[in-house]
């Protein structure tokens, strides 16, 4: 090997600076055109990211995947299978994937709250399973299946949406804040702790999807996390009405940030 | 490693011709994505991202796109643009409550509390709005007073009074969840953020006393949503 390693560093470096600058533009517009636009159709959307292979966009796609093999090779990135993979893989999927890897935070904070979300099925599934002891009435039973459900679409919302900007999905329930309830979950033993407890995890995670907004480098990010966070003030919102005695809820006229979580609780 | 430099080279410069070539268009394609087919800061204005949604406030509606000054269609509009019609909105909100408040058709004593109450946030979130917009003499929304009196007036029941502010406590919510989409400046998300989640908990209490079941389409959402937001287009802040 008598190439010059330096001057192929300096080549990637200058590719990944230029692909880390132009991808979150790139990646909003996906996100603009695939979730927010229901205006055009879905042929028409199509057409726009994959247009028939006439070569301008064949050029398009094919570069985008190369050159986010490229950049993940060079950074030496976890994902060794997409690094290995990408240079040979040509598709619409993979270039888009590749592409939007450009923020490492944003994968780390969609992962993050995936796993709140996760967790926080769990609590509702326990409460569920342990209804006749927990002494849990009929109507608080079916809040409880229902914010469940809603908690789970969320989780796998934003591990999409992980996997979206190029991270992996995260499957388990938040390690730190499992450690960190597990006695207050262990102790509760009536409807009302039930609640109490519903109600504070509810409040940590809609303060925690306001507070992690400008540590997300887009408007279309921060406006999918405050759509989680909104229902989550929602269900505070019907947790208090059934607590006693009741609480009023919005207490403030700014919700705060006080008890959102904070970096160690990241994935 | 079994390619020679040569090869390297060419490989190396192979992709960075696939880049230059992907990105010499990118700034036109991006363009075009984000503001001729998205909710981009202009269409946030000008009514065109919301399509044909409609604001459903008590028994009014109304194709969305009458609550903006028609300038702000021509031109892209700032954060503080849209700071001063959050303004707008929330003053009228404060207004409604009050006039709810002075109708006499809400003889419950717990829900003129709330009322009161909501008037007072409201009071609060528009003063915020203000203060981060650029107009220090914003009024409240006239185009939503226009939909909202009218039904007040012919309410007859405390729950139709109810189901009013219960519609706008969801528009506002929902306006301000579409406003993040747009917002790049800190202090404008900010504030938009924190007041977003206590209209649509305004909501749910309005909601529990009219016994909208949990899993109503707009009471309990799985996800909050832009259906139905206050399009500035259609009601200008004065």
């Amino acid at each position: 090997m008598d190439f010059s390693k330096d001057e192929l560093r300096r080549q990637l470096r200058d590719l990944d600076a230029e692909h880390r600058e132009v991808m979150p533009k790139w990646r909003d517009s996906v996100m603009r055109l695939l979730v927010d636009d229901k205006e055009t159709s879905t042929e028409a959307k199509a057409d726009v990211l994959l247009g028939g292979f006439n070569r301008r966009r064949f050029m398009r796609l094919s570069g985008l995947a190369a050159v986010g093999g490229a950049v993940l090779a060079a950074c030496g990135s976890d994902n060794k299978k997409s690094a290995g993979g990408a240079a040979s893989e040509t598709s619409a999927t993979t270039a888009t994937t590749a592409a939007a890897g450009g923020n490492k935070t944003d994968q780390t904070i969609a992962r993050t709250a995936a796993s709140l979300e996760i967790f926080a099925v769990a609590v509702y599934d326990k409460a569920i399973m342990n209804a006749a002891a927990l002494k849990i009435s009929d109507p608080i039973a079916k809040a409880a299946v229902l914010f469940k459900s809603q908690h789970d679409e969320h989780a796998k919302a934003f591990n999409a949406a992980a996997v979206q900007l190029g991270g992996q999905p995260y499957n388990e329930p938040n390690p730190t804040a499992a450690k960190a309830f597990e006695a207050q979950i262990a102790a509760l033993k009536t409807e009302q702790d039930v609640l109490k407890f519903a109600f504070a995890l509810e409040q940590i995670a809609a303060q925690t999807y306001q507070g992690v907004g400008m540590k997300l480098s887009t408007p279309m990010l921060r406006q999918t996390a405050m759509t989680v966070g909104g229902v989550e003030a929602r269900h505070m919102a019907i947790l208090g009405h059934f607590i006693q005695p009741p609480m009023a809820v919005p207490e403030k006229a700014f919700q705060p940030i006080e008890k959102a979580v904070d970096s160690t609780f990241y994935v | 490693m079994e390619i020679s430099e040569r090869e390297l080279r060419a490989m190396v410069a192979g992709i960075d011709d696939q880049h230059r070539a992907a990105m010499d268009t990118f700034g036109e394609d991006s363009r075009a994505l984000i503001f001729e087919t998205g909710p981009s800061r202009r269409k946030f204005l000008a009514g065109l991202g919301l399509g044909s949604a409609a604001l459903v406030i008590g028994s009014a509606a109304m194709p969305v796109g009458r609550l903006v000054p028609r300038a702000w269609s021509q031109t892209t509009p700032s954060d503080g643009d849209i700071a001063t019609f959050a303004a707008s909105v929330e003053y009228a909100a404060v207004a409604a409550y009050q006039a709810a408040a002075k109708s006499g058709k809400i003889k419950n004593k717990a829900i003129l509390d709330a009322a009161t109450a909501f008037a007072g946030q409201h009071q609060q979130h528009g003063d915020a709005f203000k203060a981060a917009g650029t107009n220090p003499n914003v009024a409240a929304n006239k185009g939503v007073l226009d939909m909202v009196t009218p039904q007040l007036t012919a309410a007859k029941t405390e729950n139709d009074v109810v189901a009013l502010a219960y519609g706008l406590e969801n528009a506002a919510a929902a306006t301000y969840i579409f406003a993040l989409g747009v917002l790049a400046n800190e202090k404008a998300y900010n504030a938009v953020a924190s007041v977003m989640p206590v209209e649509a908990q305004h909501a749910v209490a309005l909601g529990l006393v009219l016994g909208k079941p949990l899993d109503e389409k707009g009471f309990l959402p799985s996800f909050e949503t832009k259906d139905g937001a206050l399009d500035p287009a259609k009601f200008p802040a004065a």
